[in-house]
C-alpha cells in the first residue's frame, strides 16, 4: 500500500487514458483499506485512484507492477485484481501509507469491469510506455506548480472540459488503429466495385447475352470477390431472356449427346454435362431446370418430360415413343424365365437405372408388361395375359 | 382322383401379384377365378375361410416361392362373389360358401333333369336327387346337401319348384 501516492488529477505530458473503472476499493494486501467506491483511471503510466469528494488522487506507478492477476468474485465478494507490486524508488513522494507488509495490493471491483480492466493493464504493461519516455513524470506531478508546455488549464470546468477532448481524441486514434488494416481492403475494393460496376451496366446494354468469353472472365472476378452477378439476380420466374438463351444454349450443346444417349437424358445429367461443358461458368440445378422449362416455348430441339413418378429427362423432339416400348418388350421377352428388374434393363441397354425404372413402367402402363412384387423385389415380365390363351 | 391340373398362370410368377394396370387385372382376375373354382369343384372343396386363405394349396405355388397376399385373395373373394360362386355366412365376410357353379346354375340344371325325366308335377325327396340312383349320370349326383337346398331355393324364388317338408324328409315338387 505503501507504493501509492498522492498527485492530482491530471494527466502528465505524454499520459494517455486507456481505460476507466467504478466503484473501486483498495485492499492493502488482503485487508480493506478505507478507499473505497472511488474512481480507477488507467492510463500508459499509471494508475490513477480517485474518490468523488477528492481533487487529489492517489497513484501507482505502473512500473512497480511486477504482476496481475485476477480472482474472481463469488457469491458475497466482487471480483478482484491483484496486483504484485515491486519496490517503490526511493524519489516516489509522499503516499497515503508510508510503509506497508504487504507487496501486493487488490482492486476490488464492485460494479464489475474487472476482466476489461485486466486487459487494459495488461497492455499498458507490456507496453511500459514509462520507458520511453524521458520525461520524469512521477517525481514533477508531486509539483503541482510545475505545468507541461502551454498554460493548459489543468483544474475546474475547462480542466473537464480539455479531459473529455483528450478522451475523444484517444477513442478516435483507437478505432482508426484498429481499422487500418481494412483499409487496404477496402481501396483495393472500391477499385473492384468500379469495375464490375462498368461490366454490367455494358452488359446490360447487350440485353443480358450469354456469351462465352467475357462473361466468363466477368464471372470469374465476381466469383474471386464473391459479389453476386447482376445478370441472374434480375431475372425473376422463369419466362425471361436469360432463360431463353440459356435454352437454346443447353440444346445446342446438348443435342448430339442426348441422341446419342437414345434421345432420353436424365435432367441431372444435363447438369452435369452443361457445367462441364461450361468450365467457369457454373449454372445453379435451378437455372438449369428452369431453363429446360421453356425448351418447349422457343421450340429447341430438346425438351422436359416429366414422368408420373416425379423424374425429369429432357428428350429428343423426335424420340419415337413406340420404338422406345418395342425395344423394351424385345428386353422383356430375353428374360421371360426370371422377370427383368430395373437394374437388368439399364445393364441391358445401357441406361440409368432411374432411365430403365421408367420406362418398364410406362410398359405396365401400356399393359406390355406385368409386375412381381415379392420379397426378392419388383420385377417385370412380358404381358403372357394377353398374349397367351388364358385357360 | 386325377390331380388337379394347374393352369399354366399358375407358375407365372407375376400371377400372384395384382396388377394396377385395370385391363390387365380384370384378365388376371378371370383366370384366378375359374382357377379357384375349378380346384374347388375338383377337391370338394366346400367353403373357405377367409383367415386360413392364405395357406389354402390354390393361392399358393411354393414352386415358385409366389402367393397372393391377403389383399389379392380379398379381392378375388369379392369378384367370385360377385359372380355368384361364392355366398358369405356373415356380414363380416370372414367364411363364405363357394359354389364351382352358382346356386342358379345347379337349379336350372335340376329342373332340366326334372323335365326331361318327366317329373313335372311330382315331388321328390331331396334324397333322391343326390342321392338316388336315378341321377348318378348327372353332374348334381352327390352335390352337397345345403347347396341343393339353396338350389331348389332359387327354383323355387323362380317359381319352378316348391319345397316341402315331411317331418325328417325334405321333398320338392317340380312346377
Amino acid at each position: 500500500m505503501d507504493r501509492w501516492y498522492w498527485c492530482d488529477s491530471s494527466l502528465t505530458f505524454g499520459e494517455i487514458v486507456a481505460s476507466t473503472a467504478k466503484s473501486i476499493r483498495l485492499y492493502d494486501g488482503d485487508k480493506k483499506t478505507t478507499f473505497e467506491d472511488g474512481h480507477l483511471t488507467l492510463t500508459n503510466l499509471r494508475l490513477l485512484w480517485r474518490h468523488e469528494s477528492q481533487s487529489s488522487s492517489l497513484g501507482l506507478h505502473l512500473g512497480l507492477v511486477a504482476l496481475v492477476e485476477e480472482e474472481p468474485g463469488g457469491f458475497t465478494s466482487s471480483p478482484k485484481l491483484i496486483l504484485h507490486l515491486a519496490m517503490p524508488s526511493h524519489t516516489q513522494p509522499a503516499g497515503p501509507v508510508t510503509t506497508s507488509h504487504n507487496s501486493h495490493i487488490k482492486l476490488c471491483f464492485k460494479q464489475g469491469g474487472c476482466s476489461s480492466f485486466h486487459q487494459g493493464l495488461q497492455k499498458a504493461l507490456t507496453d511500459q510506455e514509462w520507458e520511453k519516455l524521458t520525461v520524469q513524470t512521477t517525481p514533477t506531478n508531486h509539483q503541482t506548480n510545475k505545468r507541461p508546455q502551454g498554460k493548459t488549464i489543468h483544474t475546474g470546468i475547462l480542466g473537464i472540459e480539455r479531459a473529455i477532448q483528450a478522451k475523444q481524441q484517444q477513442t478516435n486514434q483507437n478505432i482508426s488503429r484498429a481499422f487500418e488494416d481494412l483499409k487496404n481492403l477496402m481501396d483495393l475494393a472500391k477499385d473492384m466495385v468500379a469495375i464490375s460496376k462498368s461490366i454490367s451496366s455494358k452488359m446490360k446494354e447487350r440485353s443480358g447475352e450469354v456469351s462465352a468469353d467475357d462473361a466468363t472472365q466477368f464471372r470469374s472476378y465476381l466469383l474471386s470477390l464473391g459479389i453476386d452477378d447482376p445478370v441472374t439476380r434480375e431475372t425473376h420466374g422463369s419466362a425471361t431472356t436469360y432463360h431463353h438463351n440459356l435454352a437454346r444454349e443447353i440444346a445446342n450443346a446438348l443435342e448430339t449427346p442426348v441422341k446419342e444417349a437414345g434421345g432420353v437424358m436424365l435432367l441431372s445429367e444435363v447438369y452435369c454435362r452443361i457445367n462441364r461443358a461450361r468450365g467457369l461458368q457454373l449454372l445453379s440445378p435451378e437455372d438449369v431446370m428452369n431453363a429446360c422449362q421453356v425448351m418447349k416455348q422457343s421450340n429447341q430441339s430438346i425438351h422436359l418430360h416429366t414422368f408420373e413418378s416425379g423424374v425429369q429427362v429432357v428428350q429428343s423432339v423426335g424420340l419415337d415413343q413406340e420404338k422406345v416400348m418395342k425395344d423394351t418388350v424385345e428386353a422383356l421377352q430375353r428374360y421371360e424365365t426370371l422377370g427383368m428388374s430395373a437394374g437388368d434393363l439399364a445393364r441391358e441397354c445401357g441406361l440409368p437405372l432411374l432411365l430403365a425404372q421408367e420406362r418398364l413402367l410406362q410398359a405396365e402402363t401400356c399393359a406390355e408388361a406385368v409386375r412381381d412384387e415379392s420379397s426378392q423385389g419388383l420385377r417385370f415380365y412380358p404381358n403372357l395375359f394377353f398374349t397367351r390363351d388364358a385357360q | 382322383m386325377t390331380e388337379f391340373e394347374w393352369p399354366w398362370q399358375y407358375s407365372f410368377p407375376p400371377f400372384f401379384t395384382l396388377q394396377p394396370n385395370v385391363d390387365v387385372r380384370k384378365t388376371q382376375l378371370d383366370a384366378w377365378c375359374s382357377l379357384v373354382l375349378g380346384w374347388a369343384r375338383k377337391n370338394n372343396v366346400g367353403q373357405i375361410d377367409v383367415t386360413g386363405a392364405t395357406s389354402m394349396a390354390v393361392f399358393r405355388n411354393d414352386s415358385i416361392s409366389r402367393a397372393l397376399p391377403a389383399d389379392g385373395i380379398r379381392v378375388v373373394l369379392d369378384e367370385l362373389a360377385k359372380r355368384g360362386n361364392l355366398e358369405w355366412t356373415d356380414k363380416t365376410k370372414r367364411r363364405g360358401y363357394l359354389f364351382w357353379r352358382s346356386v342358379r346354375e345347379w337349379g336350372q340344371q335340376i329342373y332340366q333333369w326334372a323335365q326331361d325325366t318327366s317329373r313335372i308335377n311330382t315331388v321328390c325327396t331331396l334324397f333322391e336327387i343326390n342321392q338316388g340312383d336315378e341321377t348318378a349320370g348327372q353332374e348334381f349326383h352327390g352335390l352337397d346337401g345345403d347347396i341343393l337346398i339353396k338350389a331348389l331355393k332359387a327354383l323355387e324364388v323362380a317359381g319352378k319348384a316348391e319345397l316341402m317338408d315331411f317331418g325328417d324328409n325334405q321333398g320338392v315338387k317340380f312346377l
